[in-house]
């Protein structure tokens, strides 16, 4: 019970940060400028709307990261320790990875749209994520095509292994290769990134994760309970 | 040049930003809803069962 309010505290806590990190950004944050746009003959700075996407868009994809971690640490667990529990926690990361990454991926493609005037560019990073997300969605089509249980936890455990050196390839493949897609944490990119924008970009961040963990415990026991009822059945049963 | 011009050409990457920002918003929401949804349709058969459960042990 104590857990379970804890998962709801925390889920009010990503709703309220990411709530008001949406307000921030609007309201607070100041706009960053995209060259200049001439009108009635008054050459005036042309906000860059566009970035507004960025308090969302980076804090989502940088969680997707963090969970995909989770992916390949609780499979790395299962192969130690052959304990059940860490493959449904690696399944239920990955399930909140993918979710992460369709929203990453959707949110860039709509600012590189806004921002570049086309739906998609092959460069570095966004050819990474991109195969990054193919590698989340692979990690459940493996899990479908395998019956035996010890036999999917273990394929599943190394390819969610495997997968995840990709994460940290994209996220630095930016900082090692010059391209189009800005480096803003760290970055030549992120000199606008300082006072009200960056308390906005910290909020929305500390409110995705805890979205992203209330997500998964509550994932997580959805799934105990799943069990929990097949166990008193078979008592039943039995 | 008028309003909608303007705001055409100042704001040209509103309608990206309104999107990403609902799709966002909406996919998390509903998310976290079916989750909820599913959750207490299962604590409520997981009580029937384990009450089964202990009916049938006393008996």
């Amino acid at each position: 019970m104590a857990r379970n309010k804890t998962t709801i505290a925390t889920l009010a806590l990503g709703g309220l940060l990411t709530t008001a990190a949406f307000l921030m950004a609007f309201l607070w944050a100041p706009m960053t400028d995209f060259g200049s746009v001439n009108i009635g003959g008054a050459e005036i700075a042309r906000p860059d709307i566009a970035q507004k996407i960025f308090y969302f868009h980076v804090p989502v994809a940088e969680a997707s990261f963090l969970v995909f971690f989770f992916v390949a640490l609780y499979g790395a667990l299962f192969l130690a320790k052959k304990d059940r529990v860490y493959d449904t926690k690696a399944r239920i990361a990955a399930e909140v990875t993918l979710m992460f990454v369709i929203l990453t991926m959707i949110s860039g493609d709509l600012w590189t749209k806004a921002s570049w005037d086309t739906w998609w560019v092959w460069e570095p990073r966004l050819t990474t994520y991109f195969i990054m997300t193919l590698l989340v969605v692979a990690y459940f089509v493996l899990r479908n095509s395998i019956e035996d249980e010890e036999r999917r936890a273990t394929y599943a455990a190394v390819f969610g292994i495997v997968a995840f050196l990709d994460a940290p390839l994209s996220f630095m493949i930016t900082r090692w290769y010059r391209s189009i897609h800005p480096v803003v944490i760290g970055g030549a990119s992120g000199s606008w990134l300082f006072g009200p924008r960056l308390v906005t970009f910290i909020v929305a961040q500390v409110g995705m994760l805890a979205l992203g963990y209330a997500i998964y415990q509550l994932r997580m026991r959805e799934e105990l309970t799943k069990e929990r009822i097949e166990a008193a059945k078979a008592a039943l049963e039995g | 040049m008028d309003n909608l011009e303007v705001y055409r050409v100042v704001l040209n990457g509103a309608p990206y930003v309104i999107a990403a920002y609902a799709l966002i918003w909406a996919t998390l929401a509903v998310f976290v809803g079916l989750t909820f949804r599913r959750l207490t349709r299962l604590e409520q058969e997981l009580a029937v069962v384990e009450d089964a459960v202990e009916r049938r042990q006393k008996a």
